[in-house]
């Protein structure tokens, strides 16, 4: 309870210094093309059940799933490249290769390879997030003392009992860690995929709205895809203060 | 009872001690000292069977020590303690790898934290606790599996002075009690005999092996017993003689 007090002063906080800049800035000339904060709010619960709401969704399920994804298969790869030399000498080389990439720039190539459906957009978003965790859990491995591992294996431990009690929480933080990363650049490669064979997405919704001159709309739309990265950083935070207590911070004793 | 015939050991390039041995007899506390690099956490390595002996052969009763054998405890340097667990998760680890059942896991573990005094830090991680603290916590754990040999590496060098003694005073009650073979890797020549029967001396090269073993025949109680100091400059004669 107090780590929620504790994020959500915070994010007052933060929300309180964006809306004042926001106000100063739609009170001067700028203000045709961005709306006051109060305005935008009001036009965002208007529109939010008949209209946002399904572009919201349709977002966040574009980013869910390649998150999801991403995680369950870059997790194994990073943990075997970590460990094994040979595994290694594969993924590392390859994950060179791509990870540099920007994947903004594959949207085209993506879009003829599989079409202007659903699928190349998870691909895309699959795609920021994959070499990001797996990266991030290699190195991780990588890093674990060799005593914790001697410590099972004196105690009679084999390799599941090595993963279960040193590798999986060594990892998780820089798992989460890495997550939260790819999660704010996935949003931005998102809404260039969204502009693109769609009519759902909040990034189709933000282009529409500016095309139509509807600026309120515009603002709301990109209202709601700041609310949505915020939505997966706190759920990301709650995720690591649950499972990685340990961590100093989120051990309430050190709180 | 331990014993360990003619080991030898290498790593690449380096070749370690040959024809090393070692005798231990149920119940009965051993020291090895030596300065760095003699080899003396190879030695470890090979007891444990974490490191495969070039030659011979290390038994416990009779049998031949395997990986992750149940009857060996060890305890690191850097005490081994996962700080990603509390205090009590590190203690069950050894009783769930055994497949104990949950009932007589919890049952055994409020036990050992009770004999060691440490049930107030039963919910604490390692990063809060002490180095005396960790040191009983990873005692604990080791003696969760109740082993027949227990194994220390330098056990008590990152812990303060006070401490140390009553680390050390507890160990030697345990261990009494117990009847639990024990060989400490130790730098610290007071450390060896105030707590071993036999104390092994091993060469400034690896090479050289066990060059004296050195019996002080008494059970000290006492630090400030001129006996005690006495043992302490004979060993430390004997170390100097073999620079």
């Amino acid at each position: 309870m107090r780590w929620f007090y504790c994020n959500f002063s915070k994010f007052l906080t933060g929300s309180l210094i964006i809306f004042f800049t926001w106000q100063i800035i739609s009170m001067t000339g700028a203000g045709i093309f961005l709306p006051s904060p109060a305005g935008v709010i009001i036009r965002l619960i208007e529109i939010f059940p008949s209209v946002l709401l399904r572009h919201t969704a349709a977002s966040f399920l574009r980013t869910i799933v390649p998150v999801l994804l991403a995680s369950i298969l870059a997790y194994p790869a990073g943990v075997v490249s970590g460990l094994s030399r040979k595994g290694d000498f594969i993924i590392s080389p390859l994950s060179y290769l791509l990870y540099p990439v920007p994947k903004i720039a594959l949207l085209p190539l993506f879009l003829l390879l599989f079409g202007l459906g659903e699928l190349s957009r998870i691909l895309i978003v699959f795609s920021v997030i994959f070499f990001q965790v797996l990266l991030s859990v290699r190195d991780s491995v990588k890093s674990i003392e060799k005593e914790y591992f001697t410590s099972i294996s004196i105690l009679g431990g084999r390799f599941l009992h090595a993963f279960r009690y040193v590798i999986w929480p060594h990892t998780l933080p820089r798992f989460i860690s890495s997550v939260r990363i790819s999660a704010a650049t996935s949003l931005s490669v998102l809404f260039f995929a969204e502009t693109f064979g769609t009519d759902r997405g909040l990034g189709f919704f933000i282009m529409d709205s500016w095309v139509r001159v509807a600026y309120k709309d515009m603002a709301s739309g990109i209202l709601c895809i700041s609310l949505l990265g915020l939505a997966f950083f706190y759920s990301l935070d709650a995720a690591e203060k649950y499972f990685c207590p340990w961590i100093t911070g989120n051990n309430s004793e050190n709180m | 009872m331990l014993e360990a015939a003619n080991l030898s050991a290498s790593y690449p390039g380096i070749s370690l001690f040959t024809g090393l041995s070692l005798s231990l007899t149920r119940g009965e506390t051993a020291a090895v000292l030596g300065p760095n690099g003699c080899g003396k956490s190879t030695l470890l390595s090979l007891l444990t069977a974490q490191k495969k002996p070039l030659a011979g052969s290390v038994r416990l009763s009779g049998r031949i020590i395997e990986k992750g054998d149940k009857r060996v405890g060890c305890i690191l340097q850097t005490y081994g303690i996962f700080p990603w667990l509390t205090v009590e998760k590190n203690i069950r680890i050894p009783l769930e790898i055994s497949g104990l059942e949950e009932k007589e896991i919890r049952k055994k573990v409020s036990g050992i934290m009770r004999d060691f005094s440490i049930n107030s830090l039963k919910e604490r991680y390692p990063s809060s606790l002490s180095g005396g603290e960790k040191q009983k916590t990873a005692l604990a754990r080791t003696m969760a599996s109740d082993p027949e040999l227990l194994l220390m590496d330098e056990p008590f060098s990152a812990i303060d002075a006070l401490t140390r003694e009553e680390l050390q005073d507890f160990l030697k009650d345990l261990l009494k009690g117990k009847k639990i073979t024990t060989l400490i890797v130790t730098h610290s020549i007071d450390e060896a005999v105030y707590l071993a029967d036999t104390i092994y001396i091993m060469g400034k090269k690896p090479s050289e092996g066990f060059v004296s073993a050195y019996r002080s025949g008494q059970d000290f109680t006492d630090r400030k017993d001129p006996a005690f100091f006495s043992h302490i400059n004979n060993i430390r004669l004997i170390m100097e003689s073999t620079r």
